[in-house]
């Protein structure tokens, strides 16, 4: 309980609208698991938007479908709801084969939203690593 | 109860991971990226429970549940919500969405560790029975030597006279005491009281010198007396 406030109070501190209740949960508010995960996402979340957009340009279905679906995992450990629900319909598209460019357009706003997500995660693996 | 988590992603390993970590009963054997990784695993581990994904590059966790013979309890862990058909035809023991939620998760994992328990023969004693040539024998443990496999057979070895009799690796491993008997190879369980010495991946056992894996060796340096 006193470490899920110490959390709150890290999101207060610094306005950040990174929902980590799920990560909390999961790791009975153990702040050291929350770190280990953010930290992984910090460094996968690039690689694999970059991979998901190669696989969207190229229509590699099968591709899509899984990398999508990945990226659906991290916005759901996240609680991102949008997110949750813009991979999940480009896995979608990606299991139907029908990339176009629908797909493209729901590619471009869920990497915004990453791109916001991942400077969010630094700044709060900023904020733990200053104590 | 011995549990493989097979799942392509990193972080979902890790929440599954983390989530058995409450349950003081389950071990880790593996983890598997991917299902051919983990039919392997099979192989090699005694498994009483897979964690498995199910929309994973190259082989699916549906496909990797059409290829296992003798599959042990299974909670599938997936993304999807669309295969609940397939996980209700394989019998799976629980189809559960991510991300897991971590009361349902546990009270899975709780269910098959009830399953496992009730499994676990009633009558416990330093033997058992070996069914061969349509007669049960009663085996010590003390004078098992050592346990090879055989295709789909096992031959239980003791100083004069050998059993070989329908089972596997794992059915075998898990009615023996994790004291006294330990895998040291796909194909070979030895009895550590019968072990001379153990020298450049061999375990030599009177007249005998069996291979001991690479995946294994680390176990049993772990379990074995060494000053």
């Amino acid at each position: 309980m006193i470490l899920c406030d110490m959390s709150n109070l890290a999101n207060e501190n610094t306005s950040l609208s990174l929902d980590l209740s799920y990560l909390l949960e999961v790791g009975n508010n153990n702040l050291a698991f929350v770190e280990k995960m953010l930290t992984h996402f910090k460094s996968d979340i690039p690689s694999l938007l970059a991979d998901l957009k190669e696989s969207i340009i190229l229509k590699e279905a099968t591709e899509v479908k899984l990398k999508a679906h990945k990226a659906k995992s991290v916005a759901g450990y996240l609680n991102d709801q949008i997110l949750h629900s813009l991979m999940q319909e480009i896995e979608e598209d990606g299991a139907k084969d029908r990339i176009g460019k629908s797909t493209n357009l729901k590619f471009e706003i869920a990497s915004l939203h990453f791109l916001k997500l991942c400077a969010e995660i630094e700044a709060y693996l900023e904020i733990t690593d200053n104590g | 109860m011995n549990c493989l988590i097979v799942d392509d992603d990193f972080a979902s390993r890790e929440i599954v991971s983390q989530l058995l970590s409450y349950r003081k009963d389950v071990e880790i054997i593996a983890q598997s990226e991917s299902a051919y990784e983990a039919i392997e695993a099979l192989k090699d581990e005694a498994i009483d429970l897979i964690i498995l994904d199910i929309d994973m590059p190259g082989m699916s966790g549906i496909e990797m549940m059409q290829t296992l013979r003798n599959p042990p309890m299974i909670i599938l862990v997936t993304g999807n919500k669309n295969y609940a058909l397939d996980a209700y035809q394989h019998q799976v023991l629980d189809y559960i969405v991510k991300p897991v939620d971590k009361n349902r998760f546990l009270s899975a994992v709780d269910v098959a560790l009830e399953k496992y328990q009730n499994e676990q023969p009633l009558v416990s004693g330093d033997f058992l029975f070996v069914k061969k040539d349509g007669v049960f024998h009663k085996v010590f443990h003390r004078d098992i030597i050592n346990i090879e496999a055989m295709s789909d057979y096992i031959c239980i070895y003791t100083s004069d006279k050998k059993y070989l009799t329908l089972s596997t690796m794992h059915s075998v491993e898990k009615r023996l005491p994790v004291a006294k008997f330990i895998r040291i190879h796909r194909s070979h369980i030895i009895n550590i009281l019968h072990v001379d010495s153990i020298e450049d991946g061999t375990a030599n056992m009177g007249t005998k010198m069996l291979p001991i894996g690479k995946s294994y060796k680390q176990r049993l340096f772990k379990t074995i007396n060494v000053i």
